[in-house]
């Protein structure tokens, strides 16, 4: 999986990959800073929300503590001045909570009426209560007697016997014509020179002042709140809810589950604690609220603050969001910069493609793209156009070296055609001798040739020569060596001559080359063969005890000095005696390992079997072959045979071809009118003539060998003799068809001889000097 | 050697002139359309020469009409023609006229 993605991810362009690439980074950097901000920066931003958030609470606190001082203060007045008098008057009595309460109202208090209570006896429950109640404009004074005190104020039974202030949980005040509940301040007093308590002075704070004074604080940096303050007992002394106010108390409103956080609270305001508590969101509060809260000490007084959880949240979601989406849009922008800098530097790299690509289809015009910058498309641009040079310089060098070569292989392959052309291939049919020539051209050519040509009717040459060097230099001079041999020696009968002026000739050509040569000339009446050697391998001459390297007299080459003598030799040849001349590519051919064919193992071939020139020469190439095994050939190969058949009269030579059985049975009969041989006797020979040669053809040689014929009249007979170099076959050892059988058993070879055999009176085969020899005689 | 094919329904004459030898025989036998054919007749009347190569062709030819279920007649032979035909043994096996 992964390696199938980062195969995939790497086919991508440049340009999408480096994009990811980046994003991916600038995300997760995007993510940990917003982790970064929710782990520290939260916290920070929370403290100073939260510090916002005491502030406000603060200030309630504070103006509750100094509301609830000063009307302790004024109970204190009026205690301290009913301290020095004796037991005073209903006129005093006015005096003191008049003057009491103007310093209230004056100081803007919150106090709503106060009151005088004092003891009638030991038993406090009955007493005279002097009570005040004032605003700014009207000031109302009462008296009233009241005999049973705590029943009207259970609470006061509360109020310890001492000095020091005392105040109520919130209570109406029914007797004041009051609705709203107050609290009062309580303070028991000795009248002058007493020595218990006489009485009580009692101040009473109006809630509904503090209320409304709350409902108008706001607190600083965050919205309004919403505040309650409760009494020491827990009572709601102020609650956004009015219905609640005096009569339920923060305990019973921390026993609902939903509240349970606000259990602690009551114990943290009565031990002097300020803190907060977060309440998650329920039926009471739709979204999660955070309750600060904090004691007012003097009073015993607790104070809530409750923020909704958003909002008091607010500016640190506003900071993450903020940072976010400028981070966001960021990314974007940087985004289109990452795509438009790898358009930018990929775009010069794909115009450099555009134009390999062309380069590589061989299409060198095709223009870089300007770039002459520092960077590295510059530098792989600037690469690229020594590329391109190097590439057309190494082009034009390669087609030269091409064109050179094509050359030079063209010439070859002239200078081979000129060497094959010159070469004759129609070897003569003739009664005195047989002919058969060949010459393999080595790959790079040599300059080997062979030549044969009739003089005049009684003399025959054969010419064989290795011109040195190679090419078309040297197939000109083999040309022009083989031409002036050819016309010189049809006017100069010696051969000495012939080469003396060849040579001077050749010479005098300029060309620079020499050639060895070996000539000969046969005279086929009497078999006298002249030969002359120019620094050519010496020949192989068969004689009836087999083939001999001829030893023979070394001139000097042809070409090299001119005037120089040639002396020629000459030797007898007898009816199957042969020639056979070569050039060094046949004794000096070599194989893989580097040894040469040699003359012994020529000699040996040679000796191996008696058969046609043709036969002979390819039983050489086939050894040779054998030896060298596949190796390179490195000289031409040439090679010619020469057998005489010495001189005959009446004697016919053709191609032992079936083709030539017309031209054959045309000799004959003209020979049998000429000899006046009866109808008869020429239905038979006719019928022996045409047997006789269709076999040879077809047996005896199967290719192009030649076929003799010499007819003569002796004892009553006419004779055919046929003699042919082709494989030894003899007729004699025929088996006779079975005449007995029916058409369908009978086969339809094996007639031809038995026909002869029937037709014919004499009979005779023998194979001498490789030759067959078939002797046949019908009676005349 | 030169040589006509009348062909009649299941009746074929081939009428040969001049020598039967070893390059012209083969040809015959291509020549001739042997399905369907019940009877063939060889006119010999202006052949000089027949060589073994034309021997060999009647022999096929008489074993191809024998295979057929059909006959092979060979007519009008020159006498030195018909003398080769009894020295092979062929006139015992070939009906000839």
């Amino acid at each position: 999986m992964y390696s199938a993605v980062r195969g995939w991810f790497k086919r991508q362009s440049l340009t999408f990959r480096l994009g990811v690439s980046i994003s991916v980074c600038v995300l997760a950097g995007v993510i940990g800073l917003w982790f970064y901000l929710a782990e520290h920066a939260r916290p920070i931003i929370r403290a100073h929300a939260e510090e916002l958030a005491r502030h406000p609470l603060h200030d309630v606190v504070s103006d509750l503590t100094s509301t609830g001082w000063e009307t302790e203060s004024a109970a204190l007045t009026i205690k301290n001045t009913l301290k020095e008098l004796p037991r005073t008057d209903v006129d005093m009595m006015r005096h003191l909570l008049h003057s009491g309460m103007q310093t209230l109202i004056h100081d803007e208090s919150d106090a709503a009426h106060a009151w005088v209570y004092v003891f009638e006896n030991e038993d406090v429950t009955v007493g005279t209560m002097y009570s005040a109640v004032t605003d700014e404009e009207n000031f109302e004074f009462k008296t009233k007697q009241i005999k049973d005190f705590y029943k009207l104020y259970p609470w006061f039974k509360a109020v310890p016997k001492q000095e020091d202030a005392f105040w109520s949980e919130p209570y109406i005040a029914e007797e004041f014509n009051k609705e709203t509940p107050v609290v009062t301040c309580l303070i028991p007093f000795k009248f002058a020179g007493s020595d218990k308590f006489d009485g009580l002075v009692a101040v009473s704070m109006d809630l509904e002042h503090i209320r409304e004074y709350i409902a108008k604080t706001e607190s600083e940096g965050l919205h309004p709140g919403k505040y309650w303050v409760v009494s020491p007992k827990g009572e709601f002394i102020v609650h956004p809810n009015n219905a609640l106010q005096g009569r339920t108390t923060l305990q019973e409103v921390a026993n609902r589950p939903d509240l349970s956080p606000l259990q602690e609270v009551y114990e943290d305001i009565l031990n002097g604690r300020s803190g907060y508590v977060e309440i998650p969101a329920s039926s009471v509060f739709d979204s999660a609220v955070m309750v600060f809260y904090a004691p007012v000490k003097d009073l015993n007084w607790g104070v809530g603050l409750v923020f909704s959880k958003k909002e008091f949240f607010e500016p640190v979601h506003d900071l993450q969001i903020k940072t976010m989406s400028s981070v966001l849009l960021w990314l974007c922008i940087l985004l289109l910069l990452i795509n438009m800098i790898c358009r930018r530097s990929t775009k010069p790299l794909l115009d450099l493609s555009k134009v390999a690509l062309q380069y590589g289809k061989g299409d060198f015009s095709a223009v870089l793209p300007d770039n002459s910058s520092k960077d590295e498309i510059g530098v792989m641009t600037d690469a690229f156009y020594k590329m391109r040079t190097n590439l057309l310089n190494h082009i034009n060098l390669v087609e030269e070296a091409a064109s050179e070569k094509q050359k030079g292989e063209s010439e070859l392959e002239i200078a081979q055609k000129i060497q094959q052309a010159a070469l004759p291939i129609d070897f003569p049919t003739h009664p005195a001798f047989e002919i058969c020539a060949t010459m393999a051209a080595a790959k790079k050519v040599g300059g080997d040739f062979y030549d044969f040509f009739f003089i005049d009717g009684e003399h025959f040459a054969v010419v064989i020569a290795d011109v040195s060097g190679k090419g078309i230099p040297a197939a000109m001079t083999m040309m022009n060596a083989k031409a002036l041999i050819r016309s010189i020696a049809k006017t100069e009968h010696s051969v000495s001559k012939v080469f003396y002026i060849v040579n001077n000739e050749l010479c005098k050509s300029g060309a620079d080359m020499f050639i060895t040569a070996f000539m000969a000339v046969i005279n086929l009446k009497s078999g006298e063969l002249r030969y002359i050697n120019a620094g050519h391998n010496p020949p192989f001459v068969r004689t009836k005890d087999g083939y001999k390297m001829l030893s023979v007299r070394h001139n000097i080459v042809l070409g090299g000095l001119p005037n120089m003598k040639f002396k020629a030799e000459h030797l007898q040849m007898v009816r199957g005696d042969r020639l056979f001349l070569y050039t060094d590519g046949v004794n000096e051919a070599q194989n893989s390992s580097g040894q040469f064919y040699g003359a012994e193992r020529l000699t040996e071939v040679l000796n191996r079997e008696l058969q046609s020139p043709f036969d002979a020469l390819n039983q050489i190439k086939t050894d040779v072959a054998e030896f060298t095994q596949g190796a390179e050939q490195s000289d031409d190969m040439t090679m010619l045979e020469l057998l005489y058949c010495g001189a005959g009269t009446d004697t016919l030579a053709v191609d032992a071809n079936v083709k030539n059985i017309d031209k054959i049975l045309h000799y004959v009969s003209q020979d049998m009118l000429e000899k006046s041989v009866n109808e008869n006797t020429q239905n038979k020979v006719m019928i022996a003539v045409e047997e006789i040669v269709s076999n040879i053809a077809q047996y005896a040689y199967r290719r192009i060998g030649i076929l003799r014929l010499k007819t003569y009249i002796a004892d009553g007979m006419y004779f055919l003799n046929f003699t042919d170099n082709g494989t030894s076959y003899n007729p004699q050892k025929q088996n006779e068809p079975d005449l007995s059988l029916s058409a369908d058993e009978r086969n339809i070879g094996g007639l031809g001889i038995f026909l002869i055999r029937k037709m014919s009176d004499s009979f005779e085969y023998k194979r001498e000097n490789g030759q067959n020899i078939l002797t046949v005689g019908i009676k005349i | 050697m030169e040589f006509t094919i009348q062909r009649d329904g299941d009746k074929a004459v081939c009428t040969i002139m001049g020598r039967i030898d070893t390059n012209t025989a083969p040809e015959l036998l291509e020549k001739i359309d042997f399905t369907d054919l019940k009877e063939l007749v060889f006119d010999l009347s202006d052949v000089d020469y027949v060589f073994s190569a034309g021997l060999r062709v009647f022999l096929q030819a008489q074993k191809v009409m024998n295979a057929n279920g059909g006959t092979m007649k060979l007519i009008n032979l020159q006498p030195s023609v018909k003398e080769i035909f009894d020295i092979v043994g062929f006139s015992g096996i070939m009906d000839i006229e």
